[in-house]
């Protein structure tokens, strides 16, 4: 893991921040400088296959990237954690809750009594969802989007140091504001699991960049060791 | 995830099908129109139906059924035991004990509510419509179960990671109030709880039109209760409006105003707003 000067001197800064503040805000300190950190903390394939649970890289906007680490599968949902308790949780492909933001994102659920709408390697062209998104502040409560996938096709990605044929989708998002974004999603061609996604849940909030690092097929060495870490994201 | 250690891991199969079989047809009832004055009774027959399960230290009562652990859980374990849970609204959910001992103070309450609210109506002889929308408050006072509400945030995914969200919860007979994410808000006021629909972002004197076929006179500001237990003042008078909107997971309070108030019930409103936080929803 490469921890640099400056990163190293954020984290003491914040971990000293721990005592002399509140709780919640203290505890996620670290996160923030985490989120805004211009460094990317990269992990070698060796300590990849090394980490007892599964990771994922995610950057915030054009900030450096870091790592989450799994936590488990509550409710339905797959929670990543960061150092600082900062969390994001994932219902399959969609980004569901990002907590210890200076605006969380509590919330996203199908409209009515439909279930929330996901994009999977099957999702066709043309296909249309709408969901809503509640937010930590009542002012961004019931946040009405909607989304058509607008583009399918195959695409290599070079992920730690392997390169994946994966199916590239693209879904573009009109937000409650007006604003558009194009949230996209390249899933392993062979085994349909989601290995890269950039999402932005709001028009008013970030794109969040994440890569599923564990779930790239590895050189015999670490796949041996994640085969036994026995935690499945 | 070692799936093992949650929810109804020391729990025998052969009791918990005897539970469930025996409970979940009487618990169909629970939802059900209770007549005036049947609250804290529709709670006691609630708890008796799991009374005999002595050997079982944690029962919830969840989408009309009961259901048991051996020993009390974490609320972490707990969360994860929902069934469907996925289809929950988890900032609008809500778990409440029946059996805390301090409710019998809230009981206490409930009846000194209702009896300001018979005073208050003997005081308004010549106005019918308040008269009949006090009693009717009084009816719905009397009729609600309530329990103590466990203010922590029940976030499955914060319970799990974070430990100060993560309480152990304590022996007892709870029910779990947790649905989609609903489309109306809840509002108290003259009447009773009713539903009013819900516009996002809408600051809140936008809805005093809606208020008023309820209310026929509002007052200067509402009260948000929110599931945590925070109580939050939202101006809607025309002289003091502010632009906060409304919270999908709060009640809406519209206080009784001052000017129906009388001398010997002003500490109504206080008192109603501090009984409704143990109203479980039917």
């Amino acid at each position: 893991m490469n921890l640099t000067f400056p990163r190293i001197v954020g984290i003491v800064l914040s971990l000293s921040l721990f005592g002399c503040s509140g709780v919640w805000e203290s505890n996620y300190a670290m996160f923030e400088y985490l989120l805004a950190t211009p460094d990317d903390e990269t992990l070698t394939n060796e300590e990849l296959a090394q980490r007892p649970v599964p990771a994922m890289y995610i950057r915030r906007d054009d900030r450096g990237q870091f790592v989450l680490d799994f936590s488990g599968t509550i409710a339905g949902v797959d929670y990543w954690r960061a150092k600082g308790n900062g969390m994001v949780a994932l219902h399959e492909s969609r980004l569901v809750r990002a907590l210890g933001f200076e605006l969380s994102l509590q919330s996203v659920q199908g409209v009515g009594y439909r279930p929330l709408p996901v994009v999977t390697i099957a999702t066709p062209v043309g296909s249309a969802f709408s969901w809503l998104s509640d937010w930590a502040v009542p002012e961004y409560q019931g946040q009405l989007s909607h989304s058509e996938i607008t583009a399918k096709n195959p695409a290599e990605l070079t992920l730690q140091g392997q390169v994946v044929r994966t199916m590239q989708l693209q879904e573009t998002v009109t937000f409650a504001d007006g604003s558009q974004f194009i949230n996209q999603y390249w899933f392993d061609a062979q085994s349909g699991k989601l290995l890269r996604t950039i999402q932005k849940p709001a028009g008013f909030w970030h794109q969040l960049d994440m890569i599923f690092i564990s779930r790239i097929e590895l050189p015999s060495l670490a796949a041996d060791a994640l085969s036994t870490s026995g935690v499945t994201p | 995830m070692n799936s093992s250690r949650f929810a109804f891991g020391r729990l025998s199969l052969l009791t918990w099908v005897f539970a469930t079989c025996l409970l979940s047809v009487s618990a169909a009832a629970v939802a059900t129109d209770v007549p005036p004055a049947q609250g804290l009774q529709q709670r006691n027959q609630l708890l008796s139906q799991v009374a005999s399960l002595s050997q079982l230290q944690f029962f919830w009562h969840y989408q009309g059924k009961w259901r048991g652990n051996a020993d009390a859980p974490r609320l972490s374990e707990f969360l994860q035991s929902i069934p469907n849970a996925e289809q929950v609204y988890w900032p609008s959910a809500q778990l409440f004990q029946l059996d805390a001992p301090e409710l019998a103070s809230v009981e206490t309450l409930r009846s000194e509510v209702a009896e300001q609210l018979r005073l208050l109506t003997l005081a308004h002889p010549d106005d019918p419509l308040l008269a009949a929308k006090l009693m009717q408050l009084r009816t719905q006072v009397q009729s609600w179960l309530l329990g103590k509400p466990l203010h922590e945030a029940l976030e499955p995914g914060l319970a799990y990671n974070q430990a100060k969200y993560n309480p152990q919860l304590s022996a007892g007979r709870y029910v779990l109030q947790a649905s989609a994410r609903p489309k109306t808000l809840q509002v108290l006021g003259l009447g009773g709880v009713f539903e009013l629909q819900f516009e996002p972002q809408q600051p809140a004197y936008e809805y005093q039109s809606s208020l008023l076929r309820q209310q026929a006179l509002l007052p200067e500001q509402l009260q948000l209760l929110l599931p945590s237990g925070v109580v939050k003042t939202i101006p809607i008078a025309d002289w003091n409006r502010s632009e906060q909107p409304l919270d999908i997971t709060a009640l809406v309070f519209v206080p009784i105003p001052d000017v129906y108030l009388t001398a010997e019930t002003a500490q109504l409103n206080q008192q109603l707003l501090q009984l409704v936080a143990y109203r479980v929803k039917p």
